[in-house]
């Protein structure tokens, strides 16, 4: 608004200006006249840069060119995508040392360049897709923030606003592609790949992509939080790729035959997959048979499932909005106790009032005197049947209280399905077959990791958004008591999974599979990889303000713990193995086996009953237990020496990044 | 019981505290005034142990907040500005989980909770879930929770604020029960006629420098306020009511005990300066003065000053 001294603007004749003519904004120079201008002529095309370069769009823009993890994720990304291409370099040279003619070793060589693009390929396809997913906060955000009313308030569409957050993200996503640029030209430089294998995963990597982006802004639609809007996003993200898997053994366990399994209408299902498309393209990229549909639909299928979650994120989005503005949900839990006493109270009302007589035919009160009021209705204020005791670890206590099933409903059959998925495995077939048991082993391991990852990553940022932590850290606990029973918490929480993978070994056992000593091994792996994870996505949620980003941080501290003591296992075998005449290769199987979840599938391979007490590793040659056992020792002891770092250092780092964001 | 000396706090290169010297006493209520960013919450928030000062020093009951944090904690209860709420809570199991925090006994737990529930009138809701009581409820909770451990000090930053009207009352209320109880408080407050009604002393905050501190008389008398009178003119039909009264200001404003005078519609307001004994000069001196100058009475109208008045007067122009 312009101020009293400031004068009026004239033409060259002295005549003052429409106001809409003196200034662009909202302008008065007279006192009391204020003119909006009026807006801008449309153009052609607004529309359509409104729908996909709204304000959001923009906004989300500049919030990420000032977030100092927008930059360090892209270094993250290129250094991890380098180390990635590094091994599967070193793979093929390793292979290609090996052999002893020089014919046979440039042959090899020749490998390198489709080697390198296919992982580059597969790199971009697992990465890319996941951060379009995880890093749309959409209406959860929004909502989070106390934001949606703002939004809901403006005259932006719904789509405006699903469609610019969602094209705000693919282009951090293609920024961080054209960060990763040099190692295209690196494997471009070796010889790269046939056009048509890169123009066919090419497209089929940006169709996952867009979808990705869809399932993150779809997932954010059904969400309350962030965090649990990156999850959901994921999970939907895995299921439209892997839901012919899920179909097939649910259709296997049901007892459907071969015929359906190898069906055309299985095949067509595979390959609207977009994870089996790109294998299929791979396998071509290599030489393999061709195992193919039009290119065209596959990616006309997935843009079509993106159009879907979009739509139903803007059919979704107004509903939503009305139920931010409603306050708390109408759902009122009322324990049979308050049920009885609530009755009571309104038939005392409604005996009170029939004496009375109707409100309607009341007397009008007295001029000035004070009228009583009704008590006020306590509709919106849910109860619980009965509070509980809390223990002397207070913060321990609360993480615990989620470990309860029977605490409601959902949480009941979520626990009991795990129970009723092995009760159908084991109806359909052997109770000992060690199948089995490694796949519900590797299940239960990866749930785990992941259940650990979210909780883990979620629980200092809740605390920070809830105002909880301020009130904590006021109280006579200290800050290591706070990580360390956030980290108990988080870790123990995924044991019921370790429980599904007990009764299925105890199970075997009992019908000859595995040997019951199988439980120990299994366990101490669980244990340590999930106590490595949430350890690592603690200390992701100290150093990162955002649960995504912490996730990902624990997602790369997994990988780094298990690339990390490669030299030093290096060396090890070396000395052990170096004198029994074995090759880099085998050096490098080491390396790759140096994950929980191989040595999973290994021990449960290791400890059947009808095998001898011996390993089949590496490489399926027969040799003796030593090896499996010093690496399953490695990983024990580097992921509990990982636990106690990490905890340290977010003890550590506490002060300058939690407490900061208090401020 | 509280004691800064020197304390400043920067971010980087906001200055959001400089110099801030204060000191309350046992059982004082200071009212803690000032601007959105002034360094109120600032200030609270390195008493309760969650920021370090660069510089200075800050004790609590004889204390160092800095270096003695641990044994800090148990003398002080903070409440924020907003109450945090765990949504899987119920006002007993929220108040049993800080109670547990606070190391209270469990034997003693049950009893403690009682009482403060009793205390802040919230027995009845002892089942509710805590992310579903009304925003004065939830206040109400902050205040029990804060008194679970029975501190000496209480550290409330914006109490009342988002309070409908019956709400602020009913913790203008418990305000006043705790000052009784003999607790020091310190409440930060933007409803500055709620905390003159509470509050014994006063600190007037701004760009984090201490404009004022002490008692709410103190702060009349230096900000030279004193009563306000309205006082409206009988004039002829036709003259310049503006002119005349304007005029009339003028020359009252010469009169050393009158702190300002201007004419805002329709009528003329005079303060008063305050006395060196921090209280109004008599008014009988200016309905002389006004007949002196040939001004006739059509109203006269005295009005309680107000602490908004007095800080608008020491915050006006301060820092420039």
């Amino acid at each position: 608004m312009a101020g009293t001294n400031d004068p009026v603007p004239t033409d060259e004749h002295g005549v003052p200006l429409p106001v809409a003519q003196a200034a662009d904004g909202p302008t008065a120079h007279a006192a009391g006249t204020l003119t909006i201008p009026e807006p801008a002529p449309r153009r052609r095309g607004d529309a359509l840069r409104g729908l996909f370069l709204g304000p959001v769009f923009w906004r989300d823009i500049r919030i990420a060119s000032r977030t100092r993890a927008t930059y360090i994720m892209r270094g993250v990304v290129v250094l991890v995508l380098f180390c990635v291409l590094a091994i599967a370099y070193a793979a093929v040279h390793a292979e290609a040392d090996s052999r002893t003619s020089p014919a046979q070793r440039l042959q090899e060589l020749q490998v390198i360049a489709p080697a390198l693009s296919i992982t580059l390929m597969w790199f971009y396809f697992t990465v890319f897709p996941i951060m379009a997913a995880t890093g749309l906060g959409g209406v959860a955000l929004e909502r989070k923030r106390g934001t949606l009313s703002v939004l809901a308030a403006t005259p932006m569409s719904p789509a405006s606003i699903v469609l610019s957050t969602m094209t705000a993200r693919l282009l951090q996503v293609a920024l961080l592609f054209g960060a990763t640029l040099p190692a295209v030209i690196i494997v471009a430089g070796y010889g790269g790949m046939e056009t048509a294998s890169v123009l066919t995963g090419g497209a089929i990597i940006l169709s996952t992509i867009v979808l990705a982006a869809a399932c993150g802004s779809f997932g954010s639609v059904l969400a309350k939080t962030p965090a649990s809007a990156a999850s959901t996003g994921i999970s939907l993200l895995l299921l439209v790729n892997f839901y012919p898997v899920f179909i097939m053994m649910i259709a296997a366990l049901f007892g459907a035959g071969g015929a359906f399994m190898t069906g055309g209408w299985m095949m067509t299902m595979f390959m609207a997959s977009p994870f089996f498309t790109l294998l299929a393209t791979d396998g071509i990229g290599a030489g393999g048979a061709p195992f193919y549909t039009p290119l065209w639909l596959h990616v006309a299928v997935s843009l079509a499932i993106s159009g879907g979650l979009l739509t139903a994120c803007v059919v979704r989005w107004r509903p939503i909005v009305r139920g931010a503005m409603a306050g708390p949900p109408p759902k009122v839990r009322l324990s049979r106790k308050a049920r009885r006493a609530a009755a009571e109270a309104e038939a005392k009302r409604l005996a009170a009032q029939a004496a009375v007589g109707s409100p309607s035919l009341a007397a009008e009160p007295e001029p000035g005197v004070a009228v009583e009021l009704p008590a006020a209705t306590d509709s919106t204020v849910r109860t619980a049947s009965a509070s509980r005791t809390v223990g002397d670890q207070p913060v321990l206590w609360r993480e615990l209280q989620q470990l309860i099933p029977w605490k409601s409903k959902k949480s009941l059959v979520i626990s009991a399905l795990p129970f009723a998925v092995l009760g159908i495995i084991y109806y359909n077939t052997k109770p000992g077959d060690e199948g089995v048991v490694t796949a519900v082993s590797l299940f239960s391991l990866a749930m785990g990791v992941l259940a650990c990852c979210g909780s883990a990553s979620g629980s200092i940022s809740s605390e920070v958004l809830g105002r909880t932590l301020p009130l904590l850290l006021t109280s006579r606990l200290n800050v290591r008591q706070i990580l360390l029973s956030k980290f108990l918490g988080a870790w123990l929480r995924v044991w019921p999974l370790a429980a599904v993978t007990l009764t299925a070994i105890v199970v075997s056992s009992l019908f000859g599979g595995v040997r019951i000593i199988a439980v120990v091994p299994i366990l101490m792996i669980f244990a340590a990889a999930t106590a490595m994870m949430a350890s690592a996505s603690l200390l992701g949620a100290v150093l990162f303000r955002r649960p995504s980003m912490a996730g990902w941080f624990a997602v790369l501290c997994g990988l780094a713990i298990w690339a990390m003591p490669f030299p030093a296992i290096g060396i090890v075998y070396l000395l052990l193995m170096g004198s029994r005449g074995r090759g880099p290769m085998e050096f490098f199987d080491v390396f790759c086996s140096f994950n929980p979840f191989y040595l999973m599938g290994e021990t449960v391979s290791q400890l059947e009953r009808s095998s001898r007490f011996s390993v089949r590793w590496p490489s399926n040659a027969q040799t003796g237990t030593d090896v499996w056992i010093l690496i399953l020792a490695l990983f024990v002891a580097a992921a509990t020496v990982w636990t106690i770092v990490a905890l340290r250092l977010a003890r550590s780092r506490f002060e300058t990044n939690v407490l900061k964001r208090l401020v | 019981m509280i004691e800064l000396t020197n304390l400043s706090k920067s971010f980087g290169q906001h200055i959001a505290l400089q110099a801030v010297t204060l000191t309350i006493g046992e059982g004082e209520c200071f009212g803690f005034i000032g601007p959105n960013g002034a360094g109120k919450s600032t200030t609270m928030k390195i008493l309760a142990g969650l920021l370090t000062p660069t510089t200075g020093s800050a004790k609590v009951c004889g204390r160092s907040v800095i270096t003695e944090p641990d044994a800090v904690r148990p003398l002080i209860g903070y409440m924020p500005d907003f109450l945090g709420v765990y949504e899987d809570l119920t006002v007993d199991e929220y108040l049993q989980f800080f109670a547990s925090a606070f190391l209270i006994p469990r034997a003693k737990r049950r009893s403690t909770v009682d009482g403060v529930l009793q205390l802040v009138d919230l027995t009845d809701k002892r089942d509710a879930m805590v992310d579903s009581l009304s925003r004065g409820m939830q206040q109400r909770l902050g205040v029990a929770r804060v008194l679970l451990h029975d501190p000496k000090v209480l550290l409330l930053d914006e109490p009342a604020s988002g309070l409908d009207p019956r709400a602020r009352i009913e913790l203008r209320e418990l305000i006043l029960e705790l000052r009784r109880m003999g607790k020091t408080l310190m409440v930060s407050s933007h409803i500055l006629s709620e905390l003159a009604e509470m509050t014994t002393s006063l600190g007037i905050i701004e760009k984090g420098r201490m404009l004022f501190a002490g008692s709410v008389e103190e702060a009349f008398r230096k900000a030279n306020i004193g009563d306000r009178i309205e006082v409206k003119l009988e004039l002829e039909p036709g003259s310049d009511v503006r002119g005349h009264h304007m005029a009339m200001a003028e020359r009252l404003r010469r009169d050393e005990r009158i702190a300002g005078a201007e004419f805002a519609d329709g009528t003329l307001l005079v303060d008063l300066a305050a006395t060196a004994e921090g209280g109004g000069h008599s008014h009988h001196f200016l309905i002389a003065a006004i007949l002196e100058a040939g001004g006739r009475i059509a109203a006269f109208t005295p009005r309680s000053v107000k602490l908004e008045d007095a800080f608008l007067r020491l915050t006006k122009g301060a820092l420039n």
